[in-house]
């Protein structure tokens, strides 16, 4: 008991430290930084959904845009049309998200594999020209204009530089609750079942799951936070268009999620805070910038394929080992019911 | 549904066949399993006999015929539907979480046993139940000392232990085992006999096994499978005896020794 809480106590302290940097940017950051901040968590939101998919259920997808793009659309099109509540907004684009999840992911999940990618993909390019040829409802190409600026609970509104810091803590709430809420959903009995399958998905059909069914909840779940941070987006940019469906979003999200490393939720942190800051200095140098966050993702995927949660891990498997040996003699792979006692948690908290 | 005889059998196999084309690899086979039982299933090299219980288990669906399992009729069931009926099974080339600790592999199908696998707030390991049920099993097969290793690193016998233990956390009314001691050194294959004959009267046993003494020391019935038709059946000791069992496994043994097992 007492090596647990040793053990977690860094971890405990290193996010007491995350949630005050958080809290203390809006007084800390300019205008712009705060920004791009608030564009990097709606990202984590995002990137968080595709890696419940791709990196715990082993469901490789080129077309979570998809879902991010419905729930921009729907909250966009609420904020035209109806009002401009941000809560509104956010809740009729997790919705959203979930329901054309339900309806594209039914078809997708009967296939496997690369027929399972090609499907995802087929289905983003099919509501991508939907988005661009209707024009009466989406605005076309050119995008949907029009959207009111977001009113927040409290009344404040936000429109870009206006009360960015109110939008900001918004933003950050949000995506902590969604931080939260996925890390419950991956150490549930669910979440291992996703692994499982994940895994070996033949034998858990012989351990009597319906895995058709974990696959479709799974595919729902992470369709309805990418919808969520679709809404999201919207509020933030007051803008939506049919790039926000698209090929290139489902691949920055994927380059995102494997950057950072898949199947770890703090993976898909990192990795979309490395690839926003990285997009957006390129972006300012060069033209090509896109050749270049190419050339750094293969880069990534021969010398550290397992993305900066990986980097982490090894970091703390350093300190740990120095701590161990510091302690006398090593416990890692002592057979002894005592030290595999202690193990048994330690194996939980890298496996999660 | 069962017959007029007695209460249900626990598997009740009528006329199945599999064809592929126009070769029958199982054709045929009647076969009743009472509760409790401990049957064998012997045979020479591509007798069927796996394809007989991938049919049992659904993993292959059967060309015609019928199977019945606990009165009843699953022909055309899900392998996953199945085992939610209280089957359960082991692999001849074990099938495990390799990503996963040997814990969370048990866990896995402890888990979906008491129903709980759909849960999406509480940690996994925190349903005392489930996981003392795992811990249970784990004991049961050895593997006690290993629960947070993961699964890649275990040796062949315990892999074999593992599927043992995954099919034990299902806590199925009849467990198929196809080649338990396959590849395991004496011992190792002294301790999967001692295990199997600790297990629950109730559970009922059906496993694929060349090794005679395996076979002696735990069937009370023998099932004798020769080119997917049923040879024989009849108590260990009768089937030692049978001339057609001699001559199956040796009169051609030369010629079915290039195929690979059903």
């Amino acid at each position: 008991m007492g090596a647990r809480v040793r053990r977690r106590a860094p971890v405990a302290v290193l996010c007491l430290v995350l949630l005050v940097v958080l809290a203390a940017a809006p007084y800390t950051l300019a205008v712009y930084p705060l920004k791009v901040l608030t564009e990097v968590l709606i990202y984590v939101i995002f990137a968080m959904s595709l890696d419940l998919l791709f990196g715990y259920t082993g469901l490789a997808s080129l077309g979570h845009a998809l879902y991010f793009g419905v729930g921009g659309y729907t909250a966009g099109l609420l904020a035209v049309h109806y009002t401009p509540s941000a809560l509104v907004g956010l809740g009729a684009g997790l919705g959203a998200g979930a329901v054309s999840a339900v309806a594209t992911g039914w078809l997708a999940i009967r296939s496997r594999s690369v027929y399972f990618i090609m499907l995802t993909l087929a289905f983003s390019e099919l509501a991508f020209s939907v988005a661009t040829s209707w024009r009466s409802l989406t605005g076309g190409d050119q995008g949907l204009i029009g959207i009111q600026p977001a009113s927040l609970p409290g009344g404040t509104r936000f429109n870009g530089v206006l009360n960015l810091p109110t939008f900001y803590y918004y933003v950050a709430i949000v995506a902590v609750a969604c931080y939260l809420l996925m890390r419950l959903v991956v150490r549930s009995p669910f979440g291992l079942s996703l692994l499982g399958i994940r895994e070996n998905e033949a034998r858990m059909r012989s351990l009597g799951y319906p895995v058709f069914r974990y696959k479709l909840a799974a595919y729902v779940v992470a369709g309805a936070f990418a919808g969520l941070a679709g809404s999201l987006y919207v509020q933030y940019s007051d803008f939506v268009s049919p790039d926000y469906i698209g090929f290139e979003l489902s691949a920055l999200v994927l380059v995102m999620v494997m950057v950072g490393g898949a199947g770890t939720l703090y993976g898909a942190v990192l990795g979309s805070a490395f690839v926003v800051v990285l997009r957006d200095e390129l972006s300012a140098a060069f033209q090509q910038w896109e050749a270049v966050l190419g050339a750094v993702f293969i880069a990534f995927v021969y010398f550290l394929p397992s993305g900066l949660a990986g980097l982490v891990r090894l970091a703390g498997g350093l300190g740990r080992g120095r701590a161990g040996r510091g302690g006398g003699g090593s416990t890692g792979s002592g057979p002894g019911p005592a030290a595999s006692d202690v193990d048994l948690t330690a194996t939980a908290e890298a496996n999660r | 549904m069962s017959g007029p005889v007695s209460g249900p059998v626990t598997l009740r196999l009528d006329s199945l066949t599999k064809r592929y084309g126009s070769v029958e690899v199982v054709a045929d086979v009647c076969l009743t399993i009472e509760p409790g039982e401990r049957r064998a299933l012997i045979g020479p090299n591509g007798a069927g006999k796996t394809t007989l219980f991938s049919m049992i288990t659904g993993r292959v669906p059967a060309s015609a015929g019928r199977v019945e399992f606990n009165g009843t009729n699953i022909t055309s069931a899900s392998e996953d539907r199945r085992t939610r009926l209280g089957m359960a099974q082991t692999f001849q080339r074990s099938s495990l979480f390799d990503g996963l600790s040997v814990l969370d592999n048990v866990l896995l199908s402890a888990q979906r046993r008491a129903s709980l696998a759909h849960r999406m707030v509480r940690p996994a390991r925190r349903y005392a139940g489930v996981r003392d049920r795992a811990a249970e099993v784990l004991a049961t097969v050895g593997l006690e000392h290993r629960g947070a290793d993961l699964v890649r690193g275990l040796s062949h016998g315990e892999r074999r232990q593992m599927e043992v233990a995954l099919a034990l956390a299902c806590d199925p009314a009849l467990i198929l085992f196809d080649e338990p001691v396959a590849g395991l050194s004496p011992a190792e294959t002294q301790d999967f006999v001692a295990m199997a004959r600790r297990l629950p009267a109730g559970i009922t046993l059906l496993f694929i096994e060349h090794d005679i003494d395996v076979v002696r020391a735990l069937a009370s019935r023998v099932t004798v499978l020769d080119a997917g038709r049923l040879l024989v059946e009849g108590s260990p000791a009768e089937i030692a005896e049978d001339a057609r069992v001699a001559e199956a496994y040796l009169g051609r043994a030369r010629s079915d020794d290039d195929f690979w097992d059903g």
